[in-house]
């Protein structure tokens, strides 16, 4: 408990330093950077982690990145309290046991064939785009993590055979064939395609929140593998949930803290509106009511959104909301579509159980009234 | 965070009758999200795949955040094409991406060359340009002879 005690300490400390850190030395580099002069080393920093600020200070005025790098410190500060909070309220074993999430074999065979069977229908046609990937190669410039460890863009054969690896290894895993290693090979290869297609200067968030699920399904299988009885506590599906919730509250957490809550007024949200030119987006854009009331809407649904992880009821309300937020996103900006992995990764949220159970007995009903005619 | 996992790890190690591969493996998990999930916006692209969401967080308050690209090709007929992509297999979303980028780099007459390169040989045009829009201004920042 006492060195429990130390280490909330050490958390509690730690962005009270670095932010006076920040303030007497850091910040005025940003400055320097700005205008060419800061020391070398500090350049090299920055354009190993944040390359687009050559082109971005081009755009935007001091303040904007001044701005943003005092996001950097509060949300350090932010991630270290919370860890105090963490540190000094719980033990490993409390944690987990506490958020841990009940999870039957019904509930997990369900889960895992409706995951994986989802992620071949949402990637089975990938390989069609690697004809284009090869095609721009002049202009690849590879992520971050691609440029680090030298990775060029891959001939059109190369693409195939590792696609086949792909839905080889998704085979397998529907098969429950070695499924921890070909779960983890799965979720690698998905990243690595995806890696491609962001290779050239842009990135998208359709499959965020189903790449993070399956980088921690191998962790469930294991998990689940492991302990031997029938229903069993799953910290990985905690973390499942954790993340796909946590993607919303931190697009919410993010608008306030870069705009206030000056976000959610009718002429920020009319101007979003008008820069995606859709016909129900501009209709929208026209009444005063809805300018006023729906940026509103969305941002307590991203903020209320982590809510789902304490409460089961609010998952009632929360998960038909974000099904309504995504199609709105949709029809009033043409962003996402209405079959959209992050409605998709709503399962997670499910009891499944319970939906089973239901559905095999409504069968097997409408078995004995056909039988009984 | 690293303080935390020696911790925890001391913590495990004091425990005698707990399945030890299980517990390390949940805790790595737990702190790999935690890093990843409390990532600055601004290095949405730096640690990929572990995207930050902060879609449309900045209020378009400058005219600079308007601003936007488009290359517009001109055939032999005089006739003007507003979208290429099709032509040489470029999403519009992905080239509206790469023509600001090129454009801030001082490299527009680069990305020119290599669109032209990518055109199939039955296509009629003459002439490529690079237009960029602002509000109501409209200025050509890039010229190639096909």
């Amino acid at each position: 408990m006492k060195s429990q005690k130390i280490i909330s300490a050490i958390f509690f400390l730690t962005p009270i330093v670095v932010s006076i850190l920040y303030l007497v030395f850091f910040r005025s580099l940003v400055e320097k950077s700005y205008y060419d002069q800061a020391p070398g080393w500090f350049s090299e920093m920055v354009e190993a982690v944040y390359p687009r600020f050559e082109v971005e200070k081009e755009r935007f005025e001091l303040s904007f990145f001044q701005n943003k790098a005092d996001q950097i410190v509060i949300r350090f500060g932010l991630v270290s309290l919370f860890l105090a909070l963490l540190a000094f309220k719980n033990t490993q074993s409390r944690l987990f046991s506490y958020y841990s999430r009940p999870l039957s074999k019904r509930h997990f065979n369900a889960l895992y064939y409706i995951f994986y069977l989802g992620l071949l229908a949402y990637t089975w046609d990938w390989y069609q785009d690697f004809p284009q990937l090869t095609r721009m190669s002049d202009f690849y410039q590879g992520v971050h993590i691609f440029r680090w460890i030298g990775l060029d863009i891959l001939n059109l054969k190369t693409f195939y055979v590792l696609f086949a690896a792909y839905l080889l290894s998704l085979l397998l895993v529907l098969l429950k064939i070695k499924n921890v290693l070909f779960s983890g090979l799965l979720a690698l290869l998905l990243v690595l395609f995806q890696g491609y297609f962001f290779s050239f200067e842009k990135i998208q968030h359709s499959y965020t929140t189903l790449t993070y699920a399956s980088l921690i399904m191998p962790f469930l299988i294991f998990e689940k593998k492991v302990q031997a009885t029938s229903v069993s506590l799953s910290f990985g599906l905690f973390l499942i949930q954790l993340c796909i919730a946590s993607a919303y509250f931190l697009a919410g957490l993010e608008k306030i803290l870069v705009s206030g809550f000056n976000w959610a007024s009718a002429e920020t949200f009319r101007t979003y509106i008008q820069l995606h030119q859709q016909p129900w987006g501009m209709a929208v854009a026209d009444s005063e009511f809805l300018s006023h009331v729906l940026p509103w809407c969305g941002l307590l649904l991203q903020l209320g959104f982590i809510s789902i992880l304490f409460s089961k009821k609010a998952s009632y309300a929360i998960l038909p909301l974000g099904i309504l937020f995504h199609w709105g996103t949709r029809l009033l900006m043409g962003i996402g579509s209405f079959f959209s992995t992050w409605i998709f990764v709503y399962i997670f949220f499910l009891n499944w159980d319970k939906i089973v159970l239901k559905l095999s007995s409504k069968l097997s009903s409408v078995r004995k009234s056909k039988n009984g005619r | 965070m690293l303080t935390l996992l020696i911790y925890q790890f001391r913590q495990l190690k004091k425990a005698k009758k707990v399945n030890h591969k299980l517990i390390y493996l949940r805790l790595g998990a737990f702190l790999a999200v935690l890093l990843t999930l409390f990532i600055p916006f601004i290095f949405q692209q730096t640690f990929f795949p572990f995207y930050r969401f902060g879609m449309f967080a900045e209020p378009v308050s400058r005219d600079i955040q308007k601003e936007h690209f488009a290359i517009h090709a001109k055939s032999a007929q005089g006739l003007i094409y507003s979208d290429i992509s099709a032509w040489v297999g470029i999403r519009k979303s992905n080239m509206d991406y790469l023509l600001r980028n090129y454009y801030y780099r001082h490299e527009l007459d680069s990305l020119l060359r290599r669109t032209a390169a990518l055109l199939p040989d039955s296509s009629s045009l003459t002439e490529l340009n690079v237009l960029r829009i602002m509000n109501t201004d409209t200025t050509k920042v890039a010229r190639l002879e096909l």
